[in-house]
């Protein structure tokens, strides 16, 4: 069985605006998702840290080791932007920038970035490709901006406890909470000898190795 | 709240909406396969928690067991056009004329299905020679939308969609939809009310006073939740789309739905209106 773990952010303190669903959306992923919970960090303790690189960037105060990089999956919801998502408090900077971060070197596989644009189209390889992709299967996003609703983290832990590969996962849930405005995105790494396409949760169907040098990265996106 | 927000004064409010109520769907192993068979599957429906599953050789039919949706899929769908790199995007025409087969054979949505965009199923592929990328349209979308009664049908529970591949054959389609009622008319809530309830929420509660909240539209709908929610009503809303700007977030574009009736809770208990009150209402 898989591990997880969620970070959420409702109050912004002024940093953005607040929202409201951040909190039912990732727990409903924590609670729904066959998988061992590891750690659910929200508001004040959701911190842009627990996703960094220790030494990487400035701060180097980077901590993934410990959290996001120490999980099978994990899911954040909150808001973002092409070059990061936002906290709402400055441990560090407050903010997860690609410059900070490296996944998969450790444990990670799959990412849900629940927040606006973090994938959007322009530029996505040297943002979010290259330098990050170290192991990491998939990372899942939008390409443009999407809403603050409730049910997106338990319907896509519903398809992937259904046998759904993580991509068509990630497409159906985001299909299934937004209008056709929105459009899903999502990013993935293959080298020699793996196939992430074909990915599935844990103990749900195939997993890839990991493409810990990735030689082809793929972006996708289209209409929920 | 120490900012202002500038709302439509023109918005027109309504002394009152229509309610529909939602037929609840009744679906059963025979009556999901016999859905099935519309769109040539003979399987036999297998549950499969939110789902009824009907899978053949060619094609996966997925019924949510909480409304009147279907979702059809070619099985080994080729969603990144990686055995069809080199083939040429299929015209719109031919994508709307698979489309239009497509609602023909789903049946019944009881409400007026429009055009609302052909969008297409974009894969960029890089590589160490090419680290940018490079781009392919693997597939056309068409999207609709509906309308009941001359009323926009909004949220992400009445919709559309069919993605044609460049083979030129059904890729995925879905269609969301919910069978309705009209039950009575309400009260409205006056627009210029919702929007100041819109504007005292949680929201807008810790914005500082430097930063901007514009509205750019507001409209009146009938809300439509997720497929896999069961809903007792379409609520009336009125949804703002709007922008906010602050120093850390400079272009956070949203949309929003506020409540254009007010329904009593222990009413909605007693008339057996479930779910009048989701999250995706914002005030």
């Amino acid at each position: 069985m898989g591990t997880i773990g969620i970070e959420w952010v409702k109050s912004y303190h002024g940093r953005a605006s607040n929202l409201t669903n951040t909190k039912p959306q990732a727990e409903g992923f924590y609670n729904t998702l066959s998988a061992t919970r590891q750690f659910n960090w929200g508001d004040d303790l959701a911190w842009d840290q627990d996703f960094e690189q220790q030494g990487k960037g400035s701060p180097t105060t980077g901590t993934d080791t410990s959290w996001v990089d120490n999980v099978d999956m994990v899911f954040f919801s909150g808001h973002g932007s092409p070059g990061s998502f936002l906290f709402g408090v400055a441990t560090d900077d407050a903010r997860a920038k690609p410059t900070e971060i490296v996944w998969g070197n450790r444990d990670l596989e799959y990412i849900a970035l629940d927040a606006c644009n973090v994938l959007e189209e322009s530029g996505v390889f040297s943002r979010w490709g290259w330098p990050v992709f170290k192991g990491l299967h998939l990372m899942l996003g939008f390409h443009t901006t999407t809403g603050d609703e409730p049910d997106r983290g338990r319907i896509l832990a519903q398809y992937l406890n259904a046998g759904n590969t993580v991509r068509s996962a990630w497409i159906k849930a985001c299909q299934d909470t937004e209008g056709s405005d929105t459009q899903w995105a999502y990013l993935r790494a293959d080298q020699a000898g793996t196939d992430t396409y074909n990915d599935h949760w844990w103990g749900k169907g195939s997993v890839s190795s990991d493409p810990s040098n990735p030689t082809t990265l793929y972006y996708a996106r289209g209409a929920c | 709240m120490n900012i202002r927000i500038d709302f439509p004064q023109d918005m027109p409010s309504p002394r009152e909406l229509a309610l529909y109520g939602v037929i609840a769907p009744a679906w059963t192993a025979a009556s999901a396969s016999k859905q099935a068979q519309r769109f040539g599957l003979r399987a036999e429906a297998r549950d499969a928690g939110p789902w009824l599953v009907c899978a053949d050789e060619r094609h996966t039919l997925e019924i949510y067991q909480a409304s009147h949706s279907v979702r059809l899929e070619r099985n080994g769908f080729d969603a990144e056009g990686r055995q069809t790199k080199s083939a040429d995007p299929i015209s719109r025409d031919r994508a709307r004329s698979v489309a239009e087969r497509f609602l023909d054979s789903v049946g019944d949505a009881h409400a007026q299905a429009e055009l609302a965009s052909i969008t297409e199923l974009r894969v960029l592929e890089a590589t160490k020679e090419q680290p940018k990328g490079v781009a392919r349209i693997v597939g056309l979308q068409v999207n609709y939308r509906y309308r009941l009664d001359g009323l926009a049908l909004v949220g992400p529970g009445a919709k559309a969609q069919v993605t044609v591949g460049n083979d030129g054959e059904l890729g995925q389609a879905y269609r969301f939809a919910r069978q309705t009622k009209l039950l009575t008319m309400h009260p409205a809530v006056d627009a210029q009310q919702a929007f100041e309830r819109f504007a005292r929420s949680a929201r807008f509660a810790d914005l500082r006073s430097d930063a901007k909240v514009k509205l750019h539209s507001a409209k009146l709908g009938l809300l439509c939740l997720p497929p896999t929610e069961v809903q007792g009503l379409l609520m009336p809303v009125y949804v703002l789309q709007g922008e906010v700007s602050t120093e850390a977030l400079p272009s956070e574009i949203f949309t929003s739905y506020v409540a254009a009736v007010d329904i009593d809770a222990r009413d909605a208990k007693r008339q057996r209106w479930l779910h009048t009150r989701p999250g995706l209402i914002a005030a």
